[in-house]
């Protein structure tokens, strides 16, 4: 009995040792150079299954630095507080059931859209702010901002277009829902000041 | 007689009759109330009450302050008058909207979107290396099929390319030979960055690759020339490795 115990004592001082083997023991220049390959993976932009994503699953970043889960967010917990001095937060968001991570400015920054697709993102905003339970659809889009006479159909659809493939709204059975994009460029905040203002058009 | 006596002889009047008026204070509170509510929902839904009407319900109200006797009550009335404040810039404001052009207003719409997006950090730029300008470089040659000559020349003149290229595994050792003749073939020399490609085999510059991405050797560039260093410190960040495409003249074969 006194053996197992032993045996048992001896395995968690090594399991112990095992989850304190990073990133204390990282060097101050090795978490430098980590950093700076961070900062490169997560501000890249490229486009999954049609749409555009930015950063990287947290999947990808276990598999590419080899840390354990814990120590990796662990490191993302202090990568967050070296970047925050440049005016950029790190921004965790959910892309299909996964975690991913990206890098947005504290601040206010000039915007990816043009005046028409602000217009057409502002307005599904309102819409599903205003009543989360009505449907969305591109006819009622098109009834506020078409039929009204305030901007082409062409221009509308594009702008629907453009706002699928840019990552903030998506389509579900015939009724627009907000992507991820549009949960990190607007907060809960913002989203209903858009209401208000969309009152006045 | 100053204003303020005034006041406190018409308060002290009015006090006299509230108190042999009580029924008129409680309906002067009961107004003030309605009021309250009727504003207050007004401004939540953004209905605009007409200038006139709400006059005469401020004017109605104007001596109510006189009539409130406790702290709740009075708070009641000056919220009041704060709503009365409220449904006046509401006013001003739809009026200015309605000065505007509907264009206007959706510019203005989308201005507001925009100053309120806070959006993700990310680099600019298409995902892929450009690889057409090697080969706008690419040049043909005519020869004559006809004369034997022209074509051995040709053929001799672009042997390398002919060539299959041939996969060669190497052992630890024989990689560590060939590094040792790297070694002694450039370190501490300084070598014309045109003539180290005859000096080398297209095997020797993959390890000398390796050896410089590995820091076991460093190049530095001066001019045409390329200087080669042996174990240089850590310490010293100042300097660092120069990149130099090399386009070796000797095959695999060459060197064995």
């Amino acid at each position: 009995m006194e053996e197992n115990h032993l045996e048992e004592s001896i395995n968690t001082e090594e399991v112990v040792e095992e989850n304190n083997f990073l990133p204390s023991s990282i060097s101050d220049e090795e978490k430098g150079e980590l950093f700076r390959e961070l900062t490169t993976i997560l501000s890249r932009k490229w486009l999954k299954e049609k749409v555009t994503v930015f950063g990287c699953s947290e999947l990808d970043l276990l598999l590419a630095t080899r840390f354990d889960i814990q120590t990796l967010r662990e490191t993302i917990e202090e990568y967050k507080s070296f970047v925050q001095i440049l005016g950029l937060n790190v921004i965790e968001y959910d892309m299909n059931g996964e975690k991913w991570y990206c890098l947005r400015s504290s601040h206010y920054a000039p915007s990816d859209l043009q005046s028409a697709e602000l217009i057409v993102l502002g307005t599904i905003i309102a819409y599903l702010e205003d009543d989360k339970q009505k449907p969305i659809t591109t006819e009622k889009i098109k009834e506020k901002l078409v039929v009204t006479g305030k901007m082409k159909e062409y221009l509308v659809e594009n702008c629907l277009r453009k706002l699928t493939r840019l990552g903030y709204i998506k389509k579900q059975q015939n009724e627009w829902e907000y992507n991820y994009r549009t949960y990190i460029e607007f907060g809960d905040e913002e989203r209903e000041k858009i209401v208000e203002e969309f009152r006045r058009i | 007689m100053t204003d303020r006596d005034i006041i406190d002889e018409s308060s002290d009047i009015i006090s006299t009759y509230i108190e042999e008026n009580k029924e008129w204070v409680e309906t002067t509170f009961q107004l003030v109330f309605e009021l309250k509510r009727k504003y207050g929902k007004s401004i939540r839904k953004k209905e605009i009450v007409k200038l006139i009407e709400s006059e005469e319900d401020r004017s109605k109200v104007s001596d109510a302050y006189l009539y409130m006797q406790s702290k709740k009550e009075s708070i009641m009335d000056s919220s009041l008058y704060e709503d009365f404040i409220k449904m006046n810039e509401l006013r001003e404001n739809d009026l200015l909207e309605q000065l505007l052009y509907p264009h206007e207003r959706l510019k203005a719409f989308a201005d507001k979107v925009r100053s309120l997006c806070i959006p993700i950090t990310y680099f600019s730029g298409t995902t892929q290396t450009s690889y057409e300008e090697p080969l706008n470089d690419l040049t043909e040659e005519v020869i004559d099929l006809a004369s034997i000559d022209e074509i051995e020349n040709f053929l001799k003149k672009y042997k390398v390319f002919l060539e299959k290229l041939s996969i060669k595994s190497l052992d630890k050792g024989e990689i560590l030979n060939i590094e040792n003749t790297i070694k002694d073939k450039l370190v501490g020399k300084k070598i014309n960055k045109n003539k180290i490609n005859n000096l080398l085999t297209t095997l020797e510059a993959e390890i000398l690759s390796k050896l410089i991405s590995e820091k076991k050797i460093r190049v530095i560039m001066n001019n045409d020339e390329l200087i080669f260093q042996n174990e240089f410190d850590d310490e010293e960040t100042d300097v660092v490795s120069s990149s130099v495409l090399l386009s070796p003249k000797n095959s695999i074969d060459a060197s064995d």
